[in-house]
């Protein structure tokens, strides 16, 4: 009997083989679409509960858990049921496997902030080939989804740099400006993310149409906060003048804060000494720094947005309007100062300090 | 010898007529156990036990399983191998690496079949012939192979695997994605040759008994070599996957892979000491850990307690399999 | 018989099962002070389990024992101990890293000082006391482990006679030892009787019970089937009794001995390695050749280093009349040499494998495809029913587990296992150490009925009347060199053991 079944193993192990190597020159490619060639009809669309699927990068950000907190918040307003919220702290393989674990456990649609964009890009076209969409937020995805909603990366660093420049227009004695004697350092950061290298194209090129100020310095950072500690330090050494600083993160905002009371340059607005200190995400110690009066440009994301937006959508798709379809769409960013810091606190514009927080 | 007396040389848990509750627990603990989880996990979440979930399941678990086969081998064989996670993140970073300056598909997988030949050779010289405690050994091993992709790749994650690679794992056949086909094949494969051919046979001889295997005229130092060897290919196959499903590779991959492979084979049975174990048990145990966490994940329980849970599952299965060992033994 | 005291230990009607199965039906017998009482029993009549719940290892169902006119509770090895009852195990529990006074007084060491470290110097000198009267002369500070087996066995008494115990109990204590070894042990069990100790002797060696005990009381299928005088008994009916029915041979009729003339299979020249010191000797086809001496004398060595388990450093191997080197035990199974271990449970069996897969371990080249390997079952359960058939041997199938076999089918086990081989020369050292008489008879049987289709055997054992009855021609061995031979009927036993001795050599 045995003798037997190791010969039909053998012949199943064989077929088994052949199909392994066959599958490789001929699969079925995913988001080929039904056979009849009209879009895949959503299988989870019809169980009565309206699920939606957050599938996250990583909930360690400040900026994160206030926005998975409004999704909590909110979502019944939209007419959804139930949502499932995961994160794969940081890891592509774990995404991956959650991606396809929402979709198999009858989400109507996935919210999607990815790890990796190349990498999430198969998975996403295997999930949608099924017939669920995939919104991607905050981050796009190396390929064709239902919907893309991030921040206008080349437009925030557009708007800081002209903010830096309307901060320094006049010099003390109420004058325009010389041409060149505002001495910026322009901490580089990450070039490998695409949010990093969009804010840095915008505010190139708007930095050079403003005569009076001069980038002093480019030091490397890499978001890394000794490095960003240090380049400052180094950069008053050169060049004592310095009067902007840009970050492009709002985590690099702490050491440059510290690196210039190191230096004495730590001193309130109205002091001729004083540096401006400029970043982008709108976190609320950096938004309490404004208020302040320790660094003073913000460009705030609209997480509120990342909510509210992602939810009507949804809300629309539910109702069977799926006009957004491939629509990416750029929110700008709000620049706050110490000028308008409280207004926009108290109206609830800024979702790291509600107005009652 | 009189009829009492063979009977007690049949040991309790083979007494047919005998449906004890202590032998019944034994025998199938774990097993119910293992239902009585997906019972509770199907009653929260009534998608968990839905065809398309756990052939999900089975597709995310396919590489697991492939490097989890590779390693009963060498525990059956009465040694452990430690080093198959970084056995993993090098050959896949060097493998990517070469594919994204241009290399042939074919040249990089024979490349990485070498390479896990190699290791797996060197995994023998240190335990079977230095005669290093396998623990030592293999985790040797391991830190200077994941040791060297971490220094080439600047712990940078390496992209740029041709189309061709990383589309493999997304097709389908037969309803049944590619991994998954491969690692049902590395598994029947697997159990082929563990069971039912004289070189399986050999390897239960020396993990149960080394010393009486080479009276017998087993060559055990070739046969212990012979598993690492395995055991390396295994996870060479099992890189290659990964590689094809994430589309790209990173020297800090797979960093528990060997604990969870570990525990999968323990939970199917396989026994630490050596010279027990079988294919379909591990295939189990990888399936069972495999549908916990997917469970777990679809309640959002964060990975820690996750690795909290799978703790405690292998303790049980090695619980069980000592109080069945000591029960066999008090006869 | 009448009793004049009351008996110093009694046991009255104990059962016991395991697992539903009962072991013990109901066994009662007595043993008086200053008595040896000796135990017989076929493996799984229930002679261990019998005294191990007297040692408190595992608790009786039902019935009574009365030390001394109390009844005894005994629960535990420590009640055992309180009880004055103390347990020579076969297998030794001792500690081999520590030394003799710690192993003697491990139960009570003395202390001294308000943080009770360990008192030394009293320790040694009160295990000398002990090591005194069991007249062993060593030094209390040695490491137990650098004493011979029947040395620590010694050590082992005196730390019984530390706890005072009034009822030891002996299992198998001659196993390890030689003849010399277990004269010294009868001296001192014959002092402890004088002192007033019960004594149990469990044995099979029907020659040491009668030499020792006084009584003897059989068990067979888990009940007392007889308790005799051994003044007053013969061999015979022990036999009979044990085995339930007679026994009219207990060694077969060997073949006819190979004459001079005879074709010669193997033949040593030579041998020198660590502990052999020029070994020479031939095996003719179809003869029983024993090796014969003390332990240490190089008889297991020999086997070793013919089988290549062992390293040569000179020496040659002619096997049926050319020249062969071996280097392995692979190497010498392809010559046509099988070697049957004296240690089945260490080197012969895989135990926790089924008895069909430890059968074919040595023979799969026969029972798989060549090149592929793949197991060719059906051939595998042929060979595996025909080994059941003709080696008796008794199990619930070929699926049990080796483990849960009795010693006696353990080794009928490997015995088959090795005939199987269809090898030309079979080397078998102590094939029926720890085996009950009846499978003894069995395999004697075996050995006989293998060597009458042209197997050549040599044949080790440290038992004379194995020697004499079982091998056409017997070589005697002493430190690694061959002192005497001898054609079976030129010699007797005495003689045998007294060239091991010391006699000299012819």
């Amino acid at each position: 009997m045995k003798q037997r079944m190791s010969k039909i193993l053998a012949v199943v192990l064989a077929a088994v083989m052949l199909l392994a190597l066959a599958a490789c020159s001929s699969g079925t490619p995913a988001g080929s679409g039904s056979p009849d060639g009209g879009p895949v009809k959503n299988p989870n669309l019809d169980d009565g509960v309206n699920r939606v699927g957050i599938c996250w990068s990583s909930f360690s950000a400040e900026a994160t858990q206030i926005l998975m907190a409004n999704y909590e918040a909110h979502y019944k307003e939209y007419g959804i049921d139930e949502i499932i919220m995961l994160e794969a702290e940081g890891n592509l393989e774990r995404q991956i496997d959650e991606m396809q674990d929402l979709a198999n456990q009858g989400c109507d649609i996935i919210i999607c902030n990815s790890v990796d964009p190349d990498g999430i890009a198969p998975v996403v076209d295997s999930i949608q080939a099924q017939g669920i969409p995939v919104i991607a937020v905050d981050r796009r995805i190396s390929t064709d989804v239902y919907y893309t909603l991030e921040t206008d990366n080349v437009c925030c660093g557009r708007d800081v740099a002209r903010t830096i420049a309307q901060m320094t227009m006049l010099d003390e004695d109420g004058n325009l400006a010389a041409d060149g004697s505002v001495e910026v350092l322009k901490c580089v950061g990450n070039m490998t993310s695409s949010a990093v290298r969009d804010r840095f194209s915008g505010l190139n090129d708007e930095l050079q149409y403003w005569p009076h100020l001069n980038v002093v310095g480019e030091p490397s950072v890499e978001s890394n906060i000794e490095k960003v500690y240090n380049a400052v330090l180094d950069g008053f050494k050169t060049n004592p003048n310095i009067k902007a600083i840009f970050v492009v993160g709002d985590n690099q905002v702490a050491p440059v804060v510290s690196a210039l009371k190191e230096l004495g340059r730590l001193v309130p607005p109205d002091d001729p000494n004083h540096v401006i200190v400029a970043s982008v995400d709108g976190i609320s110690s950096v938004v309490k720094g404004i208020q302040a009066g320790e660094n003073d440009i913000v460009a705030n994301q609209r997480f509120d947005l990342f909510c509210t937006d992602a939810l009507k959508v949804i809300q629309d798709y539910f109702n069977g309007d799926t006009s957004i379809q491939g629509v990416n769409n750029k929110l700008p960013t709000m620049i706050v100062t110490r000028h308008n810091v409280d207004y926009l606190q108290k109206n609830n514009y800024l979702w790291a300090l509600p107005a009652n927080g | 010898m009189g009829k009492d007396t063979a009977k007690l040389a049949r040991g309790p848990l083979s007494l047919k007529k005998e449906l004890t509750f202590q032998s019944v627990m034994l025998n199938y603990g774990l097993y119910i156990a293992m239902l009585a989880t997906f019972a509770t996990f199907a009653i929260i979440n009534d998608k968990f036990l839905s065809l398309n979930n756990v052939v999900n399941v089975f597709e995310q678990a396919a590489y697991y399983l492939v490097c989890a086969v590779g390693i009963t081998f060498v525990l059956v064989s009465g040694n452990n191998d430690m080093s198959v996670g970084s056995q993993i993140a090098f050959s896949s970073v060097i493998a990517t690496i070469f594919l994204a300056q241009g290399g042939s598909i074919p040249l990089s997988m024979g490349m990485m079949l070498v390479f896990a030949l190699v290791i797996g050779l060197c995994n023998g010289l240190f335990v079977v012939i230095i005669g290093l405690p396998p623990f030592i050994g293999t985790i040797a091993t391991g830190y200077v192979v994941r040791g060297i992709a971490a220094n080439m790749t600047k712990q940078e994650t390496q992209y740029g695997l041709p189309a061709a690679y990383t589309q493999f794992a997304w097709n389908k056949t037969l309803g049944l994605s590619n991994l998954t086909w491969i690692a049902i094949a590395i598994t029947l494969l697997g159990l082929y040759i563990l069971h039912f051919t004289s070189f399986g046979r050999k390897v239960f001889a020396c993990g149960g008994n080394a010393k009486a295997a080479e009276v017998m005229g087993i060559n055990v130092k070739r046969v212990k070599i012979a598993c690492y060897m395995i055991s390396a290919l295994s996870a060479a196959i099992a890189a290659m996957m990964l590689m094809s499903r994430l589309g790209a590779a990173r020297s800090g991959t797979a960093e528990t892979l060997h604990t969870e492979c570990v525990a999968a084979a323990v939970i199917g049975g396989t026994s630490l000491k050596g010279g027990q174990g079988s294919v379909l048990g591990t295939l189990l145990g990888v399936f069972f850990i495999a549908m916990i966490r997917n469970g777990l994940n679809s309640q959002g329980v964060n990975a820690y307690w996750q690795l909290v849970f799978t703790g405690g599952i292998t303790l049980l299965g090695a619980i069980l399999d000592s109080y069945k060992s000591r029960a066999n033994a008090a006869v | 018989m009448e009793q004049k005291e009351k008996d110093y230990l009694v046991i009255e009607d104990i059962h016991k099962s395991f697992y539903g199965v009962e072991v013990l039906k109901g066994v009662s017998f007595s043993a008086a002070a200053g008595e040896v009482h000796g135990l017989l029993g076929g493996n799984g009549a229930g002679k261990s389990t019998l005294m191990n719940i007297l040692g408190g290892i595992y608790s009786k169902d039902s019935g009574r024992i009365f030390i001394d006119g109390k009844e005894a509770n005994i629960t535990d090895s420590k009640a055992a101990e309180r009880a004055g009852i103390a347990f020579i195990h076969q297998e030794l529990k001792l500690f081999g890293l520590r030394s003799v006074a710690e192993n003697i007084m491990i139960s009570n060491l003395p202390t001294k000082g308000p943080f009770h470290f360990v008192d030394d110097k009293k320790k040694n000198e009160i295990a000398k006391q002990y090591l005194d009267e069991v007249g062993l002369q060593v030094s209390p500070t040695t490491r137990l482990d650098e004493l011979s087996i029947a040395e620590q066995q010694q050590v082992e008494i005196a730390k019984a006679l530390s706890l005072n115990a009034k009822v030891l109990i002996f299992d198998e204590p001659t196993s390890s030892l030689t003849s010399r070894e277990t004269n010294i042990l009868f001296g001192i069990i014959r002092q402890l009787k004088k002192n007033g100790a019960c004594i149990i002797y469990i044995s099979h060696k029907s020659d040491e019970i009668f030499e020792i005990c006084d009584k003897v009381s059989v068990l067979r299928n888990g009940e007392n089937v007889g308790t005799r005088d051994t003044a007053n008994t013969t061999n015979d009916e022990l036999v009979s009794l044990i085995i339930g029915r007679k026994l009219d041979q207990y060694f077969p009729e060997l073949p006819p001995a190979p004459g001079p003339e005879a074709e010669t299979v193997l033949e040593v020249k030579g041998l020198v390695n660590k502990k052999l010191n020029g070994v020479s000797f031939a095996l003719r086809k179809g003869e029983i050749l024993g090796l014969f001496g003390l332990m240490g004398a190089g008889r297991s060595e020999t086997a070793r280093a013919i089988f290549g388990l062992d390293h040569l450093f000179s020496g040659e191997i002619y096997m049926e009349g050319s020249q062969v080197k071996i280097s392995s035990p692979r190497k010498a199974m392809k010559t046509g040499i099988s070697f049957l271990t004296e240690n089945r449970r260490e080197e012969g069996l895989v135990l926790n494998a089924d008895i069909r897969k430890n059968l074919t371990f040595p023979i799969l080249s026969r029972v798989s495809v060549p090149g592929i390997g793949c197991i060719r079952a059906k051939t595998e359960m042929s060979l595996v029913k025909e080994a059941f058939k003709r080696f008796l041997i008794k199990a619930t199938g070929p699926e049990q587990r080796a483990a849960t076999l009795s010693g006696g089918n353990q080794q009928k086990v490997v015995l088959s296992k090795w005939f199987m081989t269809d090898s030309k020369v079979l080397i078998l050292d102590e094939p029926t150490r720890g085996v009950d008489i009846g499978a003894k008879a069995e395999i004697y049987q075996l050995i006989t009925e293998m060597v009458e289709k042209g197997l050549s055997v040599i044949l080790i054992s440290c038992e004379e009347s194995e020697m004499m009855g079982m091998c056409h021609r017997i070589l005697v061995m002493r430190d690694g060199e061959i002192i005497g031979e001898f054609q079976r009927d030129e010699t007797t036993q005495e003689e045998l053991v007294g060239l091991c001795i010391g006699g000299k050599a012819v």
